[in-house]
């Protein structure tokens, strides 16, 4: 496909206006505090401020293991896709950034009708308070699988061209592949691979790149938990692979977890567990699609590791906005 | 109303709103203009390569850009199951008759069925095919539209010159469009006698998403005319299926804000309700499959093979949910 890049060749662009500022990729924390109250409006910010944003991002991820060390208490939210006005309800829940320290198990993007301002928000407040806010990759931080869900769409119907959907993209490399939270809870996306044992062996990977077809990192991003599965199975997705109880137990005593928790899978009550407590699956998207009639769930670890879930349902209906011409779900007809 | 709200803009454009929701006349334009979105939604998938449709194009928006016309692969994939099936049952029916068959096609909007067949050498006796007149003469249009270079000539599967009448009847040999209302019974009588359909003939009867939008009374009104009439009816009838969970209260709701209204929706409750309203009409034998069966075994299952792997398909669990709530029925003398 021909991407229309535009790359304007500006970095050492001073403002004329604001003789405090450094060069344009020098983001004040005025600057981000701006784009995050925008953002959170759900309100678009100018092409050159994502650039900005994104090289931001970039430089702060870049300093992340693939293995994010995280300590407690923390809030783990799962996919998200795009569903601005729900996140919201998510935070409300939640309780607001920084107060709240969240893990966000990726699946940003795609599918919901305002990708980009969810992940330009999320990416802001990682921007702005790098320690409370932690994003790991999902399948859908992806070239690929964006163009086929409407991420890259949806950059190009709101910005005209593709350089937004690019920034993105050029970000989504540079996110960690999974986390530990206290040394005792394993969080991933997708799930296990059997190209994976230790979790120095994620550590190793290079990470900074698309997402590919196969192999570990793919695995971690794609592979789903499966009642009465031994070993390893084939995934219906066409990526990744089902796991068992015994995957999921080996790996857990293996590296000293007590606990695998990841997203990847919608769930209709919004949390499900498997393997007796060994695996969760948190959601966060409710209604998913503006579909699926489902709830949503946040898993909230307390300094002491103790679980609470929040259930939360979709935003109501007067709290959505008022899109100049409103999406639809689709249906058969 | 109180005259005093008239002097405001936005209380004549609610009042308006408001009339025109619970107008028939304009539910019925809501009702018709699901046929534009259905014929968009099969244009994307046979441009993906789902299924082969050479004639699809004729009546489809092609001027739609890439971003607004992409549809979900679960979208895509449940459009072809449908068209599929429904071809399956059609062309079986023809060849247990040895081509001495009428079709006659309920609600067909820009179906193709009819070219499709004729197309690959499928011997038929008659084909006729009603919608609103809305609709027929939107199709009527199309048909005799001129036809530019590397085009197919929908006139050239016309055993004879197409004569048409009140700008929304067409016949040509032994294909037939007729306008008419299907719930209003001497009209559809009167449309289907200048057809000159034979009531010896096996007729077998095809509704996509059409019984739904009639009341209970109507379609089984509708279904016992037929049975009356015809000595040999065969009915397929795809439709919404399992409408008393959390999917089909979201879906009348996203369907309301569209203007849509499915008034026959207690009829899709279960298996049971179908083959009741069936058996009830006269039909003999009843079989009811929801599209995951349909999907899963009554489909060649290396086509099936074909489909999945054209795009994919980033969650299970939203192609086997919106197949759980869409069936099809076949009914027979």
């Amino acid at each position: 496909m021909a991407l229309a890049v535009e790359e304007t060749q500006n970095e050492s662009f001073q403002r004329p206006d604001s003789p405090t500022m450094g060069p344009s990729d020098q983001l004040s924390t005025h600057d981000l505090d701006r784009h995050i109250e925008k953002l959170m409006r759900c309100e678009l910010i100018a092409e050159q401020d994502v650039k900005t944003l994104c090289a931001k991002a970039r430089e702060i991820l870049a300093e992340e293991g693939n293995v994010q060390v995280i300590d407690s208490p923390v809030t783990i939210c799962g996919d998200i896709h795009g569903q601005f006005y729900d996140l919201m309800e998510l935070f409300k829940v939640g309780g607001p950034v920084p107060n709240t320290n969240y893990l966000f198990l990726g699946d940003f993007v795609d599918r919901g009708f305002y990708s980009v301002e969810t992940f330009l928000l999320l990416l802001a407040l990682k921007a702005r308070y790098p320690d409370r806010m932690m994003l790991i990759r999902g399948n859908h931080e992806s070239r690929q699988i964006t163009q086929v869900y409407g991420f890259y769409d949806e950059c190009l119907r709101k910005y005209g061209n593709a350089s937004v959907w690019k920034h993105c993209t050029e970000v989504f490399d540079y996110l960690a592949l999974a986390a530990v939270i206290d040394g005792k809870v394993f969080c991933v996306h997708g799930g296990l691979s059997p190209s994976i044992s230790t979790m120095d062996q994620i550590r190793v990977i290079d990470r900074k790149q698309e997402v590919p077809h196969d192999g570990p990192m793919c695995d971690l991003l794609w592979s789903d938990p499966e009642e009465g599965n031994v070993g390893w199975g084939l995934s219906p997705r066409g990526a990744g692979y089902l796991f068992g109880a015994d995957a999921s137990k080996t790996f857990c005593e293996t590296n000293g977890v007590d606990l695998i928790c990841r997203a990847h899978q919608l769930v209709m009550e919004g949390y499900k567990w498997h393997f007796n407590e060994k695996v969760l699956t948190v959601w966060s998207a409710p209604n998913y699609c503006y579909r699926c009639g489902n709830v949503a769930a946040i898993l909230e670890l307390d300094e002491n590791l103790n679980r609470e879930f929040t259930i939360f349902e979709a935003a109501p209906q007067e709290n959505r906005g008022a899109p100049a011409k409103k999406p639809h779900a689709d249906y058969f007809l | 109303m109180d005259p005093e709200a008239l002097s405001s803009d936005s209380h004549v454009a609610a009042a308006i709103a408001t009339r025109r929701r619970s107008n028939s006349v304009s539910d019925d334009y809501s009702v018709q203009r699901t046929n534009d979105d259905a014929t968009q939604c099969k244009y994307f998938a046979i441009q993906k390569g789902y299924w082969k449709d050479d004639f699809i194009s004729r009546f489809a928006n092609s001027s739609a850009n890439v971003a607004e016309a992409r549809r979900f692969p679960e979208i895509s994939m449940g459009y072809w199951a449908r068209t599929a099936a429904v071809e399956k049952y059609v062309r079986e029916f023809l060849t247990e008759f040895d081509g001495k068959v009428q079709v006659v096609s309920f609600g067909c909007g820009f179906d193709t069925l009819f070219w499709r067949l004729v197309s690959s050498g499928a011997k038929l006796s008659k084909y006729v095919e009603v919608d609103f007149s809305s609709v027929t003469s939107k199709k009527i249009r199309h048909i005799l539209k001129p036809v530019g270079s590397g085009s197919v000539d929908l006139k050239a599967s016309f055993e004879s010159e197409a004569a048409v009448s009140h700008h929304s009847d067409l016949h040509a040999g032994n294909y037939h469009l007729v306008g008419a209302d299907l719930r209003q019974a001497n009209e559809l009588d009167q449309k289907l006698a200048t057809c000159q359909l034979d009531y010896e003939l096996p007729t077998i009867f095809i509704a996509e998403c059409v019984l739904v939008y009639m009341s209970a009374d109507a379609s089984s009104s509708l279904l016992k005319q037929i049975v009356t009439q015809f000595r040999k009816p065969a009915f397929v009838n795809y439709e919404q299926f399992r409408t008393s969970d959390a999917f089909t209260k979201v879906m009348e709701q996203n369907l309301g804000e569209r203007g849509i209204q499915l008034h026959g929706l207690e009829m899709c409750e279960s298996a049971e309700k179908q083959e009741e309203r069936f058996r009830d009409a006269g039909f003999k034998s009843v079989k009811v499959m929801d599209m995951n069966q349909v999907f899963n075994s009554f489909l060649d299952q290396d086509d099936v093979a074909r489909i999945r792997q054209i795009e994919m398909l980033d969650e299970m669990e939203l192609l086997q949910q919106l197949l759980a709530h869409y069936c099809i029925v076949f009914a027979r003398f």
